[in-house]
């Protein structure tokens, strides 16, 4: 099994701020919204970044990482409200990818970096999942043979696994009749997943 | 206590304290038990990696747009002007081209104002990924904007192995190397056969129908898109409206 390794972030409390992009916009994930929030924060992150002399290729990976990362604690519910700013989350990430970048490049951090946020009061807002990479042989098959599903199968389970509903909470968001029906819905997709990779 | 339900509720995040004891205790003793959980674990990692590559993927095509747009604003000084120069002709030429043909070039320009190259969004390159497969080659050859390759590469994949996008992207890569004709057999197919991509096929049938000064194509298009779908739905209600 990975490791999930769970980050405690420390971050600041931006004053209250009115954001015009609300957390539901984002989990529709138009397009649109989710370009704006990458153009609107980037040139602010990325100048952010330079002060860690990492290359701008490494920066702007980072930022996207971050951003990702930002975005799936959204979607499985550990961020339930905004209480800063969106690029204070992805400053707080990115915080953190960037030092595990140095690592990686054997750079030494200097202690000047220190690890409290821009701002002077920090408190701890969140704590966020912030997952390592690469997939074991086993989740590589469930990943190709997940894409093979139908797209009500893939919705199901994505609602499931993915955004950590309840079997009540799938019945009302995707309009099944009941939660029988969902139960039943999901047990026949899960029967399917495993027939065709015992197949494989 | 089921253990359905409490493998149900783990990943609910809704197991008690009670309910969270006896999970452990079920998954050091019970191997069918560990199975179960390890099967579903998995599963949620390889969905969870998915969402992520895809996102990921989205990313990178903004910012290959962004990187696209920022040079133009800004030219080198000694260049500068050249450029005027040049865009002083242009206008000119624009200008008589346009007492030449004033309703033909309103077509152009909306074409131009509107058409953009559609991104990658379906399929993750990963750097260093050895999986050289006949997709990954022809989304390689299409995000480097190759698509004489990729149009090679998408026909040579087994019909089996097709996922419903790659006839949106044959249809892209046709469209981008001008090949109208078969851009547009691709993207009807789309609409007919997968169950995504559909607006954007109108949206992208539309703009060939620009292209070819072919007002009612375009209307009818355009009107398709904004009956049933959400995509540029805005852009297409204006550009419905310009040609009128």
């Amino acid at each position: 099994m990975n490791r999930v390794n769970l980050f405690n972030l420390q971050t600041i409390k931006v004053k209250e701020k009115q954001l015009d992009i609300t957390l539901e916009e984002l989990k529709q994930g138009s397009d649109q919204i989710l370009r704006r929030v990458y153009e609107e924060n980037r040139d602010k992150f990325l100048n952010w970044a330079r002060r860690y002399h990492l290359s701008e290729e490494e920066n702007i990976d980072i930022y996207q990482d971050a951003y990702v990362i930002f975005y799936n604690n959204i979607m499985n519910g550990k961020v339930e409200s905004f209480t800063s700013s969106i690029s204070t989350y992805l400053f707080g990430i990115g915080k953190y990818l960037i030092f595990d970048q140095m690592k990686k490049n054997k750079k030494k951090i200097s202690s000047e970096f220190d690890l409290a946020l821009v701002g002077e009061e920090d408190e701890l807002v969140s704590t966020l999942e912030i997952e390592e990479d690469g997939l074991t042989p086993e989740q590589e098959l469930l990943q190709k043979y997940f894409g093979t599903l139908g797209k009500q199968c893939q919705e199901l389970l994505k609602l499931f696994y993915y955004r950590g509903f309840t079997i009540n909470e799938i019945m009302e968001y995707a309009e099944y009749n009941s939660e029988n029906v969902v139960k039943a819905a999901k047990s026949r997709c899960m029967k399917t997943l495993r027939e065709r990779i015992a197949a494989n | 206590m089921d253990k359905e339900v409490l493998l149900t509720n783990y990943f609910s995040n809704r197991l008690t304290q009670d309910e969270e004891q006896l999970f452990n205790e079920l998954l050091e003793s019970d191997v069918d038990f560990k199975a179960k959980f390890d099967f579903e674990q998995d599963l949620k990692r390889a969905i969870k990696n998915k969402e992520n590559q895809d996102l990921k993927s989205r990313l990178v095509s903004f910012e290959k747009e962004i990187v696209k747009e920022i040079p133009k604003s800004t030219p080198k000084k000694s260049y500068r002007y050249l450029a005027i120069a040049a865009s002083v002709l242009i206008l000119m030429g624009l200008a008589w081209m346009g007492y030449q043909d004033g309703s033909s070039s309103k077509y152009e320009d909306l074409y131009a104002a509107n058409f953009r190259e559609y991104p990658n969004t379906v399929f993750t390159i990963t750097r260093g990924d050895t999986n050289g497969s006949l997709e990954r080659e022809a989304f390689v050859a299409y995000e480097s904007g190759n698509y004489f390759l990729a149009i090679e590469k998408f026909n040579q994949m087994p019909s089996e192995e097709r996922q419903p996008y790659v006839d949106f992207y044959l249809a892209q890569s046709y469209l981008n190397s001008g090949t109208n004709e078969k851009a547009r057999e691709y993207f009807e197919k789309t609409i007919t056969k997968a169950d995504t991509f559909i607006g954007e096929s109108h949206w992208y049938l539309a703009m060939i129908a620009l292209k070819e000064k072919d007002k009612e194509g375009a209307e009818h298009e355009l009107k398709k898109l904004t009956e049933g779908y959400d995509f540029n739905k805005e852009k297409a209600l204006v550009i419905l409206k310009e040609l009128n």
